[in-house]
C-alpha cells in the first residue's frame, strides 16, 4: 500500500475526513490511503445507521468508530468496532504462533483491550493514528509486544506437526552441525522460508531452546562476544555459552527426532 | 502539527515493521546502535520478531474465537467511550458554576474556606475568577476538595478556563473586547498578605518539578 503523494491536486481529494496530525520518521506527514479516504467521503454521504451494513477496509472503519465515539453513538459505535476486531483477529493468529491455549487467549485478550484503548485515544499518537494508514501493521506491532519474554509464560507449547512427505529431514541434520559457515545459515533460512525446518521448530518443548535456537541458527546471533551493547545468546539468557549449546543441541535432537519419526 | 519532539520505543519499532525490517543480529545491533535509550525494547522486539517469523502459520488458531475477541474490544471501546461522556458531563457541570458558589452551596463561607487551605480570601477569589496565568499546584485544589467537601474533578474544572471578569457591567461598557488581568500563581503568593511559612511553603511547592500542578 503507498500512500498519496503530496502533489495530488485539491479538486481530486474526497470531501469528509479531517487529516492526520503527525509525521512520519522522515517528516512526512501522515495521510491516509486514497481508498481510504474514498470509502469515509462515501460513508458520509450514507445514512449512519447503514455504517454498520457495509463492508470497509479496517482503516475506514477506525476513523468511522473513532466518528461515532465522538457522537456519543454507542449502537453504531459497537456495531463498528466488532467489524473491525473480527477483521483485526487474522492478524493477531499470524503473529501469535507457538503458545498453547491459555497463553494464546492472554495474549488475544491484551491486544483486544489495547486495540480499544487505541480506538478511543483522546489524543493522538504516531502508533494510535497509524491505524487509519495501515491497521494491519499496528495490529502486528502490539501482537509481537503481547509475546515478549515477560508476558505469558509460554509453558505450553502445541505438539509435534507430522510431516506427509519427510522432505526436510536434510536440512534438520545439517544444522545439528556447529558449523558456523554463512552458507549453512543461509540455507537454514532458505529451508525455513520454504516451509521445511520450521515446521519442526514446534517439536522443541522448552520455549527457549527454541528461541534460542532460532536466533542463532536463522538470525545469526553470536553466543557471546557481540558488537558493545548488543545482546549476545548469553547476556540474553544469564547462561555460559556450554549451557546454551547444550540448549541448541537439545532443541536439535527434537527436531531430529520428530523428523526421522516422521520418514518411518 | 508534529508530534516527533517526543520519540518513544512504540514509534521506532512501529517504523522498523513498516520498513520490514528482517530480525536479524545485525539489524538489532544497528538499531540499538541508533536508539540505545530503547535497548531493552528492541530486544525483545527483534526476538519476538524472529520467533513468529520462523514458526509455521497453525492451521487452527488457539485460544479466543473471533466473537470472543471481538467482544473484548467492543467492551472496552464502550467503557472508554462511557468514562468520556462521563468525564464531559461532570466537566460542564462544574464549569457552569464558580468556585464560589460549589463551596456555598455546601455551606460554606469561601473566606473562611480560604484561611483553613492556607491561602487567602483574595488567593481563593482569583481562583473563583480563574485569574491565574499558567499553572497552579494540586495540592491547592486537593485542599479545596477536602475542605469543602466538593469533588476535585469539580474543583478544578470550576477553577480552570477563561478568566472571568469582576463586573458585567464593564462588559456593557467595553467597546472592544475586555481584557482580564491575569497573573501567576506564584506572582500571586509573593503579593499575598499570607504569612512567610505560608508564602514558603506555596514558593516550594511551584519550584518543585515533581509536585503535580494543573
Amino acid at each position: 500500500m503507498s500512500p498519496r503523494t503530496p502533489t495530488q491536486s485539491q479538486e481530486e481529494e474526497p470531501p469528509g475526513a479531517a487529516p492526520l496530525t503527525c509525521v512520519s520518521k522522515t517528516g512526512e506527514p501522515y495521510t491516509r490511503h486514497r481508498e481510504v479516504e474514498a470509502q469515509i467521503a462515501e460513508a458520509l454521504n450514507l445514512p449512519i445507521p447503514d455504517w454498520a451494513a457495509r463492508e470497509w477496509r479496517l482503516e475506514t472503519l477506525v476513523h468511522l468508530i473513532r466518528q461515532r465515539g465522538r457522537d456519543n453513538d454507542q449502537a453504531v459505535l459497537g456495531k463498528l468496532t466488532m467489524a473491525f476486531l473480527e477483521k483485526a483477529k487474522p492478524v493477531v493468529d499470524r503473529n501469535s504462533k507457538g503458545f498453547g491455549v491459555a497463553d494464546t487467549e492472554e495474549v488475544q485478550i491484551k491486544v483486544a483491550d489495547k486495540l480499544g484503548d487505541l480506538l478511543m485515544q483522546a489524543v493522538p499518537s504516531r502508533t494510535s493514528e497509524y491505524l487509519e494508514i495501515d491497521a494491519a501493521t499496528v495490529i502486528k506491532q502490539l501482537t509481537l509486544a503481547a509475546t515478549g519474554k515477560s508476558r505469558p509464560k509460554a509453558s505450553a507449547f502445541s505438539t509435534t506437526n507430522s510431516d506427509e512427505d519427510g522432505k526436510y529431514t536434510a536440512t534438520v541434520d545439517r544444522l545439528a552441525s556447529e558449523d558456523p559457515d554463512p552458507a549453512a545459515h543461509l540455507l537454514a533460512q532458505e529451508a525455513a522460508a520454504s516451509g521445511g525446518v520450521w515446521r519442526y521448530l514446534d517439536a522443541i518443548t522448552d520455549p527457549r531452546h527454541r528461541e534460542a535456537f532460532i536466533l542463532m541458527k536463522l538470525y545469526n546471533w553470536p553466543l557471546k562476544n557481540g558488537p558493545p551493547g548488543v545482546p549476545t545468546l548469553c547476556d540474553r539468557y544469564g547462561m555460559s555459552d556450554r549451557q546454551i549449546r547444550n540448549w541448541i543441541n537439545e532443541a536439535i535432537e527434537q527436531m531430529r527426532e520428530a523428523a526421522h519419526g516422521a520418514e518411518s | 502539527m508534529s508530534r516527533m519532539d517526543q520519540t518513544t520505543a512504540d514509534d521506532v519499532i512501529l517504523d522498523l515493521i513498516v520498513e520490514g525490517v528482517e530480525p536479524t543480529h545485525a539489524n538489532l545491533a544497528a538499531a540499538i546502535a541508533e536508539y540505545p535509550q530503547f535497548r531493552e525494547e528492541l530486544e525483545e522486539f527483534f526476538t519476538t520478531l524472529a520467533v513468529q517469523t520462523a514458526l509455521a502459520v497453525q492451521p487452527e488458531a488457539a485460544g479466543a474465537t473471533v466473537e470472543h475477541f471481538a467482544n473484548i474490544g467492543v467492551s472496552r471501546v464502550l467503557e472508554h467511550n462511557f468514562q468520556m461522556r462521563q468525564a464531559f458531563a461532570l466537566q460542564s457541570a462544574a464549569q457552569s458554576k464558580r468556585l464560589s458558589r460549589l463551596i456555598q452551596e455546601r455551606g460554606r463561607d469561601p473566606d473562611e474556606v480560604a484561611v483553613k487551605v492556607g491561602l487567602d480570601p483574595n488567593l481563593l477569589r482569583k481562583l473563583d475568577r480563574r485569574r491565574f496565568r499558567g499553572d497552579v499546584p494540586r495540592e491547592a485544589y486537593d485542599r479545596i476538595s477536602l475542605e469543602a467537601q466538593i469533588p476535585p474533578a469539580y474543583v478544578i474544572a470550576s477553577a480552570t478556563g477563561p478568566p472571568i471578569s469582576s463586573s458585567p457591567g464593564n462588559f456593557r461598557k467595553a467597546k472592544g473586547p475586555i481584557q482580564v488581568g491575569t497573573e501567576t500563581f506564584e506572582e500571586a503568593i509573593r503579593g499575598s498578605t499570607l504569612s512567610d511559612d505560608l508564602k514558603a511553603f506555596w514558593l516550594g511547592l511551584i519550584a518543585d518539578k515533581d509536585h503535580p500542578k494543573v
